[in-house]
């Protein structure tokens, strides 16, 4: 028979060490200094 | 001695406990294989040739301190580029991922370097493992290797021809809707899909979580086993994967008290190329020289798989794409208010076969449409579920052609999807049933390679492996 679901697992934080979260920051597609930088909801780019 | 790089994963083992190769000589075989031919093959993405080395010395330091990993350590292998590979790029064969690196690793790829195994690289796949023969691949098409000019089915084309072209020992794909045993057949190797929920898809870039599994593409089926029992397993990272009984090889001599049904909706199959037709009745005739029971059966809504599977696939493709939105990582067209920034990005970094599914599965779920697509079709799942169970209490394993056609010329498809589509007919309701199979090469002429599926109960690869491994033996032995 197909595969028994396995449930939840605990919705808990946890820390990643700090070569990772470089990692991780290192994909986001655009930034401005140390910030991320993302679209503005409600703003129109300036020209 | 043949040259290291031809060995299979058995073979290669039994010369490492001996002491007659190292990792190094072995590692070093195959990128010298890579150097030769990728160039005009394109299996691989990307090479990782000193970390593959530096991990084949250690391997050889472990040997050498008797503290050998398992049989899997120091062996050469390539994995597909949707399983993630911490601090390495992974990028689904998509341009939306390009320069991605991966923050962590797949369970699969750190069950096979905690087994000592040595990562040759990543291989080619058509976009986000949408396709049957590599050519939807954003990075160009892979070849198949006894004919440059024809495709080596896909979606895991890379690793089918790194495998065959011994580029790699062994290599891991993955298989939604045949995309492990279509280009096996075509390149002739052999090529398992576990049962869903026998290897944890964590880290495996998702198309369709509900059909996804990872599995082994190698020279023998023995190999196939080896990798099976190292990543198989239950994951706390995948809810899907299963706690049942581990897999565990045993193999018989012969087929005597195998029953084994033959579905008459595949052996009547129109649309079945003459040579697979022949390969693939010659195969079913070594079945029964090796004592198998042959059978007849019926296995009914064959036609309705591909129709199923073809609701039910874009529903989750078009919701598992939609976290490629330009805004985590990914392709991100710069300098546009929100909405455009989805929507631009998204246009450029998707190829054309994805941006088709994403449309379907978005249509097919739509508030109007839902119930007439998607819960029909979740409907019609289980009634193919039903006649798997149903079969299955009469036959110990089900046998079809694994693809009606041998691997067919570069853009001979590519403008007629349903013909493309067609290429899984027979591999599709593995998927949408959730049952373990393999596909085996059948044919030793030097022509373009066939292969043959052996469909196995829910968990039970070792029924199958073992049945597999009696008909490999007797293809041999006749050809």
């Amino acid at each position: 028979m197909p595969s028994k679901s396995q449930g939840w697992r605990e919705d808990v934080a946890f820390e990643a060490d700090e070569a990772t979260r470089e990692l991780i920051l290192t994909n986001f597609p655009e930034r401005a200094g140390d910030l991320l930088a993302a679209p503005g909801v409600f703003e129109v780019p300036k020209k | 001695m043949k040259p290291l790089n031809e060995l299979t994963i058995t073979e290669a083992r039994e010369l490492l406990d001996k002491g007659e190769v190292t990792s190094r000589q072995l590692t070093e075989a195959c990128l010298q294989q890579i150097k030769s031919l990728d160039g005009a093959l394109h299996a691989y993405l990307e090479v990782y040739e000193e970390d593959a080395l530096a991990a084949a010395n250690r391997a050889d330091d472990r040997r050498a301190e008797g503290n050998v990993l398992g049989p899997l350590d120091g062996i050469p292998v390539a994995i597909k580029d949707n399983m993630l590979l911490q601090g390495k790029s992974s990028t689904a064969g998509s341009k939306i991922l390009q320069g991605y690196t991966a923050s962590y690793d797949s369970t699969v790829v750190k069950k096979l370097v905690d087994a000592g195994s040595v990562i040759l690289g990543r291989v080619n796949m058509d976009e986000f493992a949408m396709g049957s023969s590599t050519e939807r691949s954003a990075y160009g098409p892979t070849k198949h290797p006894r004919d440059p000019e024809r495709v080596p089915g896909g979606s895991s084309g890379g690793s089918a021809v790194a495998v065959a072209a011994d580029m790699c020992l062994g290599a891991l794909g993955s298989d939604t809707g045949g995309s492990i045993r279509q280009p096996a057949s075509l390149c002739g190797i052999v090529g398992l899909k576990p049962t869903y929920g026998r290897v944890s898809r964590y880290g495996l870039i998702a198309m369709a979580s509900s059909l996804d599994q990872i599995g082994p593409m190698t020279k023998c089926v023995e190999d196939a086993s080896i990798i099976l029992e190292t990543i198989q397993g239950q994951d706390n990272n995948d809810q899907t994967s299963s706690d049942e009984a581990y897999f565990k090889p045993f193999w018989k001599k012969s087929l005597q008290g195998v029953k084994i049904g033959l579905p008459k909706q595949a052996w009547t199959s129109q649309g079945v190329e003459d040579r697979v037709k022949e390969k693939t009745e010659a195969a079913v005739a070594a079945l029964k020289s090796a004592g198998a029971d042959l059978v007849e059966i019926d296995l009914p809504y064959a036609d309705e798989a591909l129709a199923v599977y073809y609701i039910l696939m874009p529903c989750e493709v078009s919701a598992n794409l939609s976290r490629f939105d330009g805004m985590r990582y990914g392709l991100r067209k710069q300098g546009l208010p929100l909405f455009e920034t989805y929507a631009q990005s998204r246009a450029e970094g998707f190829g054309d076969e994805v941006m088709r599914r994403v449309l379907l599965g978005a249509f097919a779920l739509s508030s109007g449409y839902i119930d007439a697509y998607y819960v029909r079709a979740k409907k019609v799942q289980t009634l193919i579920r039903q006649a798997y169970e149903h079969a299955f209490q009469d036959v110990d394993l089900i046998v079809t052609p694994t693809s009606p056609t041998t691997a067919f010329k570069f853009g001979e498809k590519m403008n007629d999807p349903v013909a493309m589509y067609l290429e899984d007919v027979f591999t599709v309701s593995v998927n949408v049933a959730g049952v373990p199979a393999i596909s085996i090469p059948c044919e030793d002429d030097g022509g373009m390679p066939v292969g043959i599926q052996l469909i196995g109960k829910w968990f039970d690869e070792a029924t199958l492996l073992s049945a597999a491994r009696v008909l490999e033996a007797q293809l041999n032995t006749d050809n």
